[in-house]
């Protein structure tokens, strides 16, 4: 094992573990969602990386993270065709289609809803684990 | 339009626009599209790069496209299907690794990324607003 080996690191599915004000067992019925980068899989990091497999199966999608805000920016990436989804950022709702990105400037209260199709979110954000700013959600 | 509406985008090819430490035509067009998905002349503001590369590479003929470089800000290649090997460049080290896979490469460390083969896409993050 090199010195380096620890900065490969494979995904695993997050399954039934929290993430702070989301409903994990909705989220799951959509598809799994992957953690790919974070603090407990490389130590040195300060990134974050989910990719969640989406596959809308209800119509108009279920609702499954209240708004909230971080203290860093946060960037939803959808790299293929295939996805409709809304996205409230301080009250303002925006539907849009794949492929495409959401910036999230720090500060900025949003929430996410995926409505119909099939494909994958990558979720990444600036800081080296997924938290949010209590004091202003 | 909304005040918000400057933080959706859509991305586009970068065809051979340069890139620095890259070498885009006879190497990354080569093996399939580099789509830029965000930076900050996107979105005024963000302190996120991010490409998407949608790659198919035929066994043999994976061409070398970057030189061994480094960044003063983290990096990440995120691999988030099945369906590709490639080799990576970590300081002196040199692994060969199967998708799905993350590789993060902190501030300052020498670094390339070759792929080898197979079919797949690679994202790839700087912490930065743009790629340099």
């Amino acid at each position: 094992m090199g010195k380096y080996e620890k900065y490969i690191v494979k995904p695993f599915d997050w399954g039934e573990r929290p993430l702070i004000g989301h409903n994990r067992k909705v989220m799951n019925e959509l598809g799994p969602l992957m953690a790919f980068l974070n603090e407990d899989m490389v130590k040195d990091t300060d990134l974050d990386v989910f990719i969640h497999f989406i596959d809308v199966k209800s119509e108009n999608g279920p609702d499954y993270v209240e708004p909230h805000v971080h203290d860093f920016s946060q960037a939803y990436i959808f790299p293929e065709e295939g996805l409709t989804y809304e996205v409230e950022l301080d009250g303002e709702k925006y539907v849009k289609d794949s492929p495409g990105t959401v910036f999230i400037p720090a500060g900025v209260k949003h929430t996410i809803r995926m409505i119909k199709g099939k494909g994958f979110e990558v979720s990444l954000t600036r800081t080296s684990k997924y938290h949010w700013d209590e004091s202003k959600s | 339009m909304g005040k918000y509406d400057k933080y959706f985008v859509k991305p586009f090819d970068w065809g051979e626009r340069d890139l620095v430490h890259h070498k885009m035509k006879g190497g990354v067009s080569d093996i399939g599209p580099l789509h830029a998905f965000l930076n900050k002349k996107m979105v005024e503001g963000a302190d996120l790069n991010v490409f998407v590369h949608y790659m198919d590479i035929k066994p043999g003929e994976a061409p070398d496209y970057v030189a061994v470089h480094t960044h003063d800000v983290s990096q990440a290649y995120v691999f988030p299907t099945e369906g590709l090997k490639f080799e990576v460049i970590l300081g002196d080290e040199k692994y060969t690794v199967d998708s799905p896979a993350t590789v993060f490469i902190p501030p300052g460390l020498k670094h390339n990324l070759k792929m080898l083969e197979g079919k797949g896409i690679e994202v790839c993050i700087l912490r930065t607003g743009w790629y340099e």
